[in-house]
């Protein structure tokens, strides 16, 4: 339509009889469910009032730590664990585990989680190994807690189904050392007793969250932010330290830009399931099973997506990628903006913001007779809670 | 932010019109920054009974500028009540500091505080060209906090994760003023002093967890410290003075060279390294240590 | 892009795993994972982002039209004047088209497509139609820097051989040594040259023949990354010119090495003015994103004027994600950008500052909603390459290029795009004046905010214009504030009576 339109004018240089606006209102009804929400996200980056950093230059940081209190920690050296809700056959899981070797035998170290062991008679595993259960029987424990085998996790990514969890947790956090994640998609947004048993992280599956009633039509946007406000108010007036428990997002976030928009709305760690397409590719390829070429795809695959995720908090002006913060994102989206409490482009406000700047603004001006309680609800429900 | 400048008397003993040193100084950068200015001067020799908090109270919508005297007894009840106020800026919260800053040139501020003529035994200075906050005197710098008396700051460059490292410090029931993140230097460091009392650690602290390309001097009553990030991305040298008969040996401190010869303190020109501070030890404290 | 079977075979195997997995992936940006697959590098892309709302389609200009109606006399008449300078430079580039060439390097634009546009602008001049062109981050072609008699006598003769040296070079290696020389070693528009943080340029004439200069902080399609041009693309010739080795990818710094921070800006403004003896305009260059405070700044800098790029703006190479989600529109970009120039003159008396918009416009409507949004001139670099034959492919940090513009410049028929512009510049011109004139206006600066209207609650609130109604945004908010003030009092007496 762009195209057609200059087109036009370049052939004859006459007046055309309609602009291409005119055109695309025509058009404009596309479904909206057509389009994800991310793409009306943007991040903004530095410029004069606030200079980049040169990610080709100058170092960038994408490390973090995992594990709070007196948890053995567990560092990455670039903010993803490889996880899916998605099948794999032997061959692909080989080929992560010599792919996430390779990455940490370079300073790359990405975590895996997986619900099962992983064979490393061949060659030792170099990355950290989240083993994710829900229930443990006697003997798992002693196998998680490997006194006598390296096949032993690192981590734990415990699966919170409801009350009942509680007790498996506690037990599990008195005899395992390491970092405790625990996936809390069946009971969001409300985790403060999870919190309570000093769990290391949490993880939110936004994918399985918004399957569920509470959050049917919202977006992995509006997950994470609850989540993240519900970790904040839980630290709210605690002592801080640089130890508290880690929010690892997983879901709709498999892509670069996505995990930097996730990092901005509060996510720590990025559940990554990327990876394993790549690796579960294979079986349609000329050549299956080869399990050294398809480690080679992951590997090249990860080492790309992290000179890309260096790039992004240089552009805003960090050299931390976690420094990235909810000031930096802005939205063309009235309901993005609802949702993740993201300012709008241009006025760099929120869209309850400026609706609340008006109603007071009413209320001065007597053109509106409104309590307090009153503004609340309107509000409320143009936010379309 | 734009030019920082400091001087400190290599004898602390005597006492010298720092004011007209910081004035030579911001004079001959003003052509890059002409927002506003500000010096904080330390002498010991003033008042030793009370503290002087000066502040801007909002009045049917416009800010006035206030001073009150404050004896120790009732500095903690003061304090308290200032933090609560909603329509109160902190300008200076000082014993023995006197922190003046005002928008416009450094020529406006010498007309009407007369900074000159200003004694002490070490002061620093700031011209302000506003990055991201409104031109206004309380966005000037120094900065000042209720965290801690007698501490100003003046910074040139951005503290990049600015909100998150106020929001873990608001947790902990400090106030900020401003929406300028150069404040938030100052109550870091005065949380750091509360912490531990060391000055050195507690700029160690802040470059460990603030991002973003900065450079600040931090003033107490008996150090100047000038801090570089840990990429040294922004500007900082400093270099000394012999003295002559007319005025007494000094260090000085200043984003540009230029500034340094318009005082003439061109011996031992040095740039500290970045991410590790700079730190000039007044020598009365030190002698009185040794004593 | 003529990806490889390997590539394409590998797309479609992730795909059928997407496909079979229970989980959701959003496959819009699977070429990028492939991509990645394939080299482990960062992939690149051309041209602009894609936003899925850009704006301009939810603002109408009311009771315009863009071709003249039968009965209403012509308007030729209409003025279209642009002013560049005055304010701080001495000289002032005073134009009759509001809108002009964004910077496009040779380097990231084959040398055709540059001489196109050079001939082009130059038979617009001719025609009294003098459009400014900028250089782009990577210096200037000979040509544009020497095209007089007058740039020529200040130099040796040495230096003179030389630059023709390279001229006929360059014109050798791209079979175009048949081009009239005098025809193409002239240039009657005037030339904005770029000075970007690559400083891609050894011979001091850059910044002393140009016209005005254009201080590079960023640009739309990577804010905060520094210019790229891609390995294969730096030839032994576009090398020579920007004084860098052949065939290494050229990273610009992110920022200006010398220009940490706004006193670092002045410094350096006052620094080229020093060398252009004041006479120069100088117009600092941002990508939108803290679009107020930078233009804070630049007021403060002793600037001429200030040019926004919108996060749509294209580019011959940027990082494909960070193009994507680094920054924001062109239109919610203009109106902070205006009030910080009005915040500014409510302190200061009004002078000749001037705002330039750029990213995403290229019509006669866009760039009049621009105008009546605030900004004072308009650049196009998509616009011109598309009458030039792009096809947008998006492959142009390559060396292939369907249209011959940004890769197979064999493929460019130089007279056939000179046509191309030459038509586009003068039809979006006439459309310009027609809109103005359809609403009554003598000139296109006229164009007021009152002259537009939102389709959409988001442009109004946003661009804080009227709804077509004519129901403000305020007004809408008021409306939703009582339907949910009535719809909760029913929801009470609701329960009431169901108790």
């Amino acid at each position: 339509m762009i195209r057609r339109a200059v087109l036009e004018l370049a052939k004859t240089g006459i007046p055309r009889s309609a602009s291409m606006d005119d055109n695309i209102r025509k058009t404009r009804d596309l479904n909206p469910r057509a389009i994800n929400l991310w793409d009306y996200v943007t991040l903004i980056g530095a410029q004069l009032s606030r200079p980049a950093y040169d990610p080709y230059r100058e170092t960038i940081n994408l490390d973090i730590s995992i594990g709070i209190g007196k948890s053995r920690k567990i560092v990455l050296n670039i903010p993803l664990i490889i996880y899916g809700n998605i099948g794999m056959d032997s061959y692909s899981l080989d080929s992560l585990h010599l792919a996430l070797n390779r990455l940490a035998e370079g300073g790359q170290i990405v975590g895996l989680i997986l619900d099962r062991e992983i064979n490393t008679k061949k060659d030792k595993r170099k990355y950290p190994l989240f083993k994710k259960i829900s229930s443990i029987s006697e003997n798992q424990t002693s196998d998680l807690l490997g006194e006598h085998n390296d096949t032993c996790a690192d981590g734990l990514v415990f699966e919170y189904k409801d009350d009942s969890s509680v007790d498996i947790l506690r037990d599990l956090r008195e005899r395992f050392d390491g970092p405790i994640l625990v996936d809390v998609s069946n009971v969001f947004p409300s985790f403060n007793s999870i919190l309570d048993l000093k769990t290391d992280g949490i993880l939110v599956d936004t994918e399985k969250i918004t399957k569920n009633s509470r959050y049917n039509g919202k977006h992995a946007i509006k997950v994470i932010c609850d989540a993240r406000n519900a970790l904040n108010g839980y630290y709210k007036g605690k002592e801080e330290s640089s130890d508290n428990a880690i929010l690892v997002i997983a879901g709709d976030v498999n892509s670069t830009g996505k995990i930097a928009k996730a990092a901005a709305l509060g996510a720590d760690i990025i559940g990554y399931s990327t990876s394993i397409l790549i690796a579960n590719s294979h079986i349609y390829s000329e050549k299956p099973y080869d399990v050294i070429s398809i480690a080679e795809n992951v590997y090249r695959h990860m080492i790309g997506t992290k000179e890309e995720l260096r790039g992004i908090p240089a552009a805003l002006g960090y050299s931390d990628f976690h420094n990235i913060s909810p000031s930096d994102l802005r939205t063309s989206s009235i309901d993005a903006s609802l949702q993740g409490n993201i300012p709008l482009e241009g006025i760099d406000k929120t869209y309850l913001d400026t609706i609340g700047g008006i109603i007071d603004e009413f209320i001065s001006n007597k053109e509106l007779n409104m309590t307090c309680s009153e503004v609340r609800d309107a509000l409320k429900s143009m936010g379309g809670e | 932010m734009c030019g920082i400048c400091a001087v400190m008397l290599e004898n602390c003993k005597e006492h010298f019109p720092i004011g007209s040193l910081l004035y030579k100084m911001m004079e001959s950068q003003q052509i890059r920054a002409q927002d506003s200015t500000g010096v904080a001067i330390f002498n010991k020799e003033t008042n030793k009974e009370f503290y002087k908090i000066d502040y801007y109270r909002k009045i049917n919508g416009v800010y006035c500028s206030f001073t009150e005297k404050v004896s120790r007894e009732r500095l903690a009840s003061s304090m308290n009540q200032l933090n609560k106020d909603p329509d109160i800026i902190l300008a200076s919260f000082a014993k023995e500091m006197n922190l003046l800053k005002d928008v416009g040139l450094v020529r406006d501020l010498e007309l009407k505080y007369k900074i000159k003529s200003v004694l002490g035994t070490h002061g620093i200075g700031h011209l302000r060209i506003a990055t991201s906050s409104r031109v206004n005197p309380y966005n000037a710098h120094p900065f000042s906090t209720t965290a801690y008396p007698d501490m100003a700051v003046v910074h040139n460059g951005e503290i990049t994760n600015y909100s998150r490292l106020r929001s873990s410090l608001e947790l902990k029931g400090y106030r900020f003023f401003s929406r300028c993140d150069s404040e938030v230097i100052a109550v870091f460091i005065a949380d750091q002093i509360l912490r531990h009392g060391n000055i050195e650690k507690a700029n160690y602290e802040f470059i460990n967890k603030a991002d973003g390309p900065f450079t600040y001097i931090v003033a107490t009553p008996d150090s100047l410290a000038l801090v570089r990030d840990k990429n040294g991305a922004r500007k900082g040298i400093f270099g000394y003075n012999p003295g002559n008969k007319g005025y007494p040996a000094f260090w000085a401190i200043a984003t540009d060279l230029s500034a340094l010869d318009s005082v003439g303190a061109t011996h031992y020109i040095e740039t500290p390294e970045p991410g590790k501070p700079k730190i000039f030890y007044n020598q009365i404290k030190i002698s009185s240590i040794c004593n | 892009m003529p990806y490889s079977k390997d590539v394409l075979d590998l797309k479609r195997h992730i795909l059928k795993a997407a496909e079979t997995s229970r989980s959701y992936f959003d496959l819009n940006k699977l070429i990028v994972d492939v991509r990645k697959v394939n080299d482990s590098e960062v992939p690149y892309s051309g041209l602009g982002a894609r936003s899925p709302n850009d704006y301009f389609p939810s603002i109408k200009i009311i009771g315009s039209e863009i071709k003249p109606k039968e009965n209403d006399v012509s308007y030729n008449e209409i003025d279209t004047t642009f002013r560049l300078g005055g304010r701080y430079s001495s000289n002032v580039i005073s134009t009759n088209v509001p809108f002009f060439v964004s910077g496009m390097s040779y380097g990231s634009l084959k040398l055709p497509a540059k001489i196109a546009l050079h001939l082009a602008l130059n038979k617009l001049a001719k025609e009294g139609i003098n459009m400014i062109m900028n250089t782009g981050e990577g210096g200037a072609l000979p040509w544009e820097l020497y095209g007089s008699e007058e740039s020529c006598s200040n130099i040796s003769k040495k230096r003179h051989e030389s630059i023709l040296d390279y001229a006929v070079r360059l014109l050798k290696e791209h079979n175009l040594e048949s081009i009239d020389r005098d025809l193409l070693f002239s240039r009657f528009y005037p030339l904005v040259t770029q000075y970007a943080s690559g400083r891609f340029w050894k011979d001091p004439s850059y910044l002393l023949n140009a016209d005005a200069i254009e201080i590079k902080i960023g640009q739309g399609a990577k804010i905060g990354h520094g210019g790229l041009l891609p390995g294969p693309k730096v030839t032994d010739l576009v090398a020579e010119n920007r004084g860098i080795p052949s065939y290494k990818a050229a990273h610009s710094p992110s920022r200006h090495l010398d220009i940490l921070g706004p006193e670092d800006l002045v410094a350096k403004i006052l620094e080229l003015r020093e060398i252009t003896d004041w006479k120069s305009p100088i117009i600092v260059k941002v990508g939108c994103s803290h679009v107020y405070d930078d233009i804070e700044i630049i007021l403060k800098s002793y600037a001429d004027a200030a040019s926004i790029d919108g996060f749509v703006g294209g580019t011959g190479a940027a990082p494909w994600e960070l193009r994507d989600i680094i920054g924001i529109n062109t239109v919610p970009s203009l109106i902070p950008s205006r009030k910080a120039i009005e915040d500014y003159y409510s302190i200061t008396a009004r002078d000749e500052f001037k705002l330039i918009v750029h990213g995403s416009v290229w019509d006669s409507e866009r760039i009049a909603k621009c105008i009546a949004l605030g900004a004072n001139g308009v650049g196009i670099g998509t616009g011109f390459l598309l009458s030039m034959g792009c096809t947008l492919v998006q492959d142009c940090y390559t060396n292939v290029c369907p249209a011959g513009l940004t890769g197979s410049y064999e493929k460019l028929d130089i007279e056939q795009s000179v046509t191309g512009i030459v038509n586009y510049v003068k039809g979006t011109l006439s459309e310009l004046k027609n809109i103005a004139g359809s609403l009554g206006r003598k000139s296109i600066n006229d164009l007021r905010k009152d002259d537009l209207v939102a389709t959409d609650e988001l442009s109004s609130m946003l661009c804080g214009l009227l709804l077509e109604d004519g129901v403000t945004f305020k007004d809408l908010v008021k409306e939703k504030v009582k339907k949910a003030i009535d719809s909760r009092d029913r929801r009470i007496n609701e329960r009431l009576e169901n108790k």
